[in-house]
């Protein structure tokens, strides 16, 4: 390394010395020394506001190292005029070694501030500006204490040969040491930017264009002063370059907003986005891509670079006129894993300021679950106005069948004798039970659907049972049962409730019970529990329910099959429907059975006061 | 004592023939309309003291046949019993009909309906 070094040393030292010889038939300008003067004090003015500038909006990324850096080069540019103003060997060596504060922090804050403004957040943290700034503060402390050891500069002297009378030192070793490692993090800093700003081509065109100009001067300048080749010699143009270069990132911060659109920092944001996010850019290629999209892909590797139709097949299928130059919003559907899929495909493109098709920003929404929601609300829909049309149709010739065999038994049609009626009866009966499975099924579709309103209003008690009375006495007598209904005095004469819905819940309950009893009674009892409350019992002497079935004949179409008779009536709906009923009216139903006993059924429903409803 | 009237309203023949039936046994007048256009004529003139009325009807509705019921004053008295296989347009018709029978109506239902429909006896 010292090898090397030294090799450099040598090799610039020559340099100097050849190209000083050359020079030395110079006198100074003081007008020329005066203008560079002011444009430096002009500078570090135009950087000084900048920094207040920046200042006031300190929270966005990059700042802090923005400010670092405006300021760093602002003391190097003032203590540089100084050094040009001031006479006398002591006078410039002091603003030499004060421009070394700037000019030792300044590729620090550069680097710093292309690693924030990045988006690598984790360069954030004080520990690591530490890191950073170690080297620099040691070259300070060495740039003021050279006269003890000469490490910065071996000899020092004036060089008043050239336009301008200036410091002429010869370098040590550290100058060289801090020389490395200062282009190093110039260097670093700059490819970082570089690739954070190549990714973000297509988008940010404008912005892209402001950055690159600006890390390239104080590359160009700085060189131009090594190789002893600047257009004014003996002026070092790296604080000038700096501060154009400063100053242009402030003109992209006031113009652009650069630090509120954070190049790098949008993609980060996109990756946890649940949406698959890309940009193509005009020549079908993928510039960016967040990791939903790359999840979608199944792409090994990256695949930024890739042409976008051999990452997603499905591209080409698209159709050419969409993906050309449109916005574009539409459905499709893809096939992932064997599954299909469904997407909301957003496709909006970009132009650049002369109409050119810069790229495309490619969103695919995951709208699957949406879809099968839908398709099934619409599957519920046709099969709801499927059996609604059933049983409509049936409805009609039951009631031709019901009524003239009604009529016959009747002996509308002339006289029967009594096993005649015995059969007539039997085919009254079915139709009956036919007619309630058409209603049930009806019931459970609707039900099912979901969108089953309850019309809720006063009603009388007596009617309601009554109906009850009247409509199942049939039924009941056809079996030889007795139906009892008792309400109590608990009970008020009007209730609040849908009464369609409760003829329901009743005319099921005693049906069910008058299907599983062969003799005895059925007993239906309307009391009030407790204040809040007002409840249905259905009382049987049937076969009972065994313990294992209890939990099931709330279920559609699951019933308890009576093996004394191999009778199996229904579709299992009417309990079912009993039980959905009564938990949309915010009910309960219960069920004790012994069996061989009887079954009890139990529905509390809420109780709500007239006074109260009517208030 | 006048005798009540029926108009049974029903395209079905089949089922307007039980309808009727059921209807005469309850001691009423009957008489059958197929359409509703048809009825609705008769009802300009006529004064039925019960109307058994089906929905689906060819021409005019079983519910333009209410409404025009409804909407006359001077068939104030007469009651509807609406009989249809349309439970949900049958439900939403509640309180406009005297009473509302959901296909399959039997003869015996209808009959014992009729009977109750019937006006109650004018002193003599």
């Amino acid at each position: 390394m010292e090898r090397f070094l030294f090799f450099i040393y040598n090799t610039f030292d020559g340099a100097i010395e050849r190209r000083e010889s050359k020079l030395q038939q110079r006198v100074p300008l003081i007008g020329l020394t005066l203008i560079v003067i002011f444009i430096l004090l002009l500078t570090a003015s135009i950087l000084l506001g900048l920094f207040f500038w920046v200042w006031r909006r300190r929270e966005l990324p990059g700042a802090i190292p923005f400010l670092i850096l405006a300021a760093a080069t602002a003391e190097w540019s003032v203590a540089y005029a100084l050094e040009l103003a001031l006479p006398g060997l002591a006078a410039k060596t002091l603003m030499s070694q004060l421009e070394y504060i700037g000019i030792s922090l300044v590729p620090a804050a550069w680097c710093l501030f292309a690693l924030t403004y990045s988006g690598k957040e984790e360069w954030s943290s004080w520990r690591r500006i530490g890191l950073l700034v170690i080297l620099p503060m040691i070259t300070i402390v060495v740039a003021f204490t050279n006269n003890l050891h000469g490490l910065l500069w071996s000899h020092t002297a004036l060089n008043e040969n050239g336009p301008f009378n200036v410091f002429m030192p010869v370098y040590g070793h550290w100058f060289w040491i801090n020389f490395v490692y200062s282009y190093g993090l110039l260097l670093f800093g700059s490819v970082v930017l570089f690739q954070a700003l190549r990714n973000n081509e297509s988008v940010y065109q404008r912005q892209f264009l402001i950055l690159l100009l600006s890390p390239i001067l104080p590359w160009i300048a700085n060189i131009l002063w090594v190789m002893r080749l600047s257009p004014i010699p003996q002026l070092d143009l790296s604080p000038f370059a700096f501060a154009t270069s400063i100053f242009i990132f402030g003109v992209g911060i006031y113009k652009f907003k650069l630090f509120d659109l954070l190049p790098v920092g949008r993609p980060a944001m996109l990756d946890d986005l649940s949406v698959v996010a890309f940009i193509v850019d005009n020549k079908d290629r993928i510039v960016e891509i967040n990791r939903a999209g790359v999840m979608l892909s199944g792409w090994m590797g990256d695949p930024i670079g890739q042409l976008v139709y051999k990452v997603f097949d499905w591209w080409l299928s698209i159709g050419d006129e969409h993906i050309a130059s449109i916005e574009l919003q539409q459905d499709v559907s893809l096939t992932r894993d064997g599954h299909k899929r469904f997407y909301n495909l957003q496709i909006t493109p970009n132009w650049n300021s002369r109409q050119r098709l810069t790229g495309r920003l490619v969103l695919l929404r995951d709208v699957t679950s949406d879809k099968l929601l839908e398709e099934a609300i619409a599957l519920a829909q046709v099969k709801t106005e499927f059996l609604a049309k059933v049983s409509h149709e049936l409805r009609t010739p039951l009631t031709s069948i019901m009524g003239v065999t009604e009529m016959l038994e009747e002996g509308v049609y002339g006289a029967v004798s009594l096993s005649q009626k015995e059969a007539l009866h039997v085919l009254c009966e079915s139709a009956q039970q036919m007619a309630q499975l058409v209603n049930d099924l009806l019931q459970q579709a609707r039900l099912d659907q979901g969108f089953f309103n309850l019309n809720n209003t006063e009603f009388y008690v007596i009617d309601l049972v009554d109906r009850i009375r009247t409509n199942m006495r049939r039924l009941v007598e056809v079996k030889g049962l007795k139906l009892s209904i008792k309400i109590d005095e608990s009970v008020p004469e009007k209730l609040y409730g849908d009464p369609i819905r409760l003829y329901q819940i009743l005319s099921n309950l005693v049906e069910n019970a008058v299907k599983f009893t062969d003799k005895g009674n059925i007993t239906l009892r309307i009391y009030r529990p407790n204040p809040k409350e007002w409840a249905i019992l259905v009382e049987d002497t049937g076969i009972g329910i065994p313990e294992d079935m209890k939990g099931i004949v709330f279920n559609a179409f699951q019933q308890v099959h009576r093996a004394d008779t191999r009778e199996n009536i229904g579709f299992g709906l009417g309990l079912s429907i009993v039980k959905q009923l009564v938990t949309l009216m915010g009910g309960q139903v219960s069920l004790e059975s012994e069996v061989g006993l009887g079954s009890k059924f139990l529905v509390t429903l809420p109780f709500e006061p007239l006074e109260e409803i009517r208030a | 004592m006048t005798v009540p009237i029926a108009y049974i309203i029903e395209d079905d023949q089949v089922i307007s023939k039980i309808f009727d039936t059921a209807v005469r046994e309850a001691h009423y007048q009957t008489e059958a309309f197929f359409d509703g256009n048809e009825a609705l004529e008769k009802l300009t003139t006529g004064k039925p003291d019960l109307v058994v009325l089906d929905l689906h009807l060819p021409g005019v509705s079983g519910l333009q046949v209410l409404k025009a019921i409804r909407s006359d004053d001077r068939l104030e008295g007469t009651r509807v019993i609406i009989v249809s296989a349309d439970a949900t347009l049958s439900e939403y018709l509640r309180d406009e009909a005297d009473l509302v029978l959901i296909k399959p109506v039997g003869f015996f239902q209808l009959r014992e309906m009729a009977v109750r429909m019937r006006p109650p006896l004018e002193p003599s």
